[in-house]
């Protein structure tokens, strides 16, 4: 992993078209600004992982469907 | 085509049906085309199945979050739009996966996740929703009493 050390509204520039700007340190807290072409998604990590975590367990499901087609709609 | 399904068995469906994801979906983002399959014939039902063609293990249970959740609502950003080839609204489908672990009582759905397919060019993709009020794990049947005092 490349580490750089940056200050507060310094930038670093990815593969010409992603930069990432500093915009506040406040103690263990910091606020990037991410600027991007359109194509890339960006998410935090641990959302994604959960959401990947998520999928897998519903397609694990063993579903009885009659239970949830005799569910009526209120 | 024939297709082997998870819930049932082989079916027959026409090659258009076929929706690809581009990207594929978080944990699985290498299986990219799916059908869905309504859960029941007569389609009056709020449940899905998204079965992937090459995969018979790949199988999501879905629902349509606006059937349990009036107040859903979500925004698609330009790049979604552009990246699914929308050009009405009403082309998109949004549906969100349903989780059961026991009872279906306790059954979940991601609604921070919706998967959103173009109904017209057969395009998804699963978008993430920066909406805190939007939980991976909301409950499906709130406890609320509603059926008891309908009775």
């Amino acid at each position: 992993m490349l580490v750089l050390g940056r200050k507060k509204g310094e930038t670093i520039v990815i593969n010409d078209d992603i930069e990432i700007t500093v915009t506040s340190i406040e103690g263990d807290m910091v606020r990037l600004g991410i600027t991007a072409p359109k194509q890339i998604t960006i998410h935090r990590k641990e959302v994604y992982l959960e959401i990947q975590e998520e999928n897998k367990q519903a397609t694990s499901n063993v579903i009885n469907l009659s239970d949830f087609l005799s569910m009526r709609k209120k | 085509m024939k297709i082997q399904t998870e819930q049932f068995g082989e079916i027959e469906l026409a090659e258009e049906r076929v929706i690809t994801f581009d990207k594929g979906i978080p944990g699985f983002e290498e299986v990219k085309d799916y059908v869905l399959i309504p859960a029941d014939t007569e389609g009056e039902s709020p449940f899905f199945f998204l079965q992937s063609v090459e995969h018979v293990e790949v199988s999501f249970f879905l629902v349509d979050p606006f059937t349990f959740f009036q107040d859903y609502d979500i925004k698609l950003e330009e790049q979604m739009v552009e990246r699914l080839q929308l050009e009405e609204p009403t082309d998109a489908i949004v549906l969100t996966t349903v989780t059961v672990k026991g009872d279906i009582s306790s059954a979940t759905t991601n609604l921070k996740a919706p998967l959103v397919i173009n109904n017209k060019k057969q395009q998804g993709m699963q978008i993430v929703l920066n909406n805190k009020d939007y939980a991976i794990k909301q409950a499906l049947f709130q406890v609320d009493n509603t059926a008891a005092r309908q009775v």
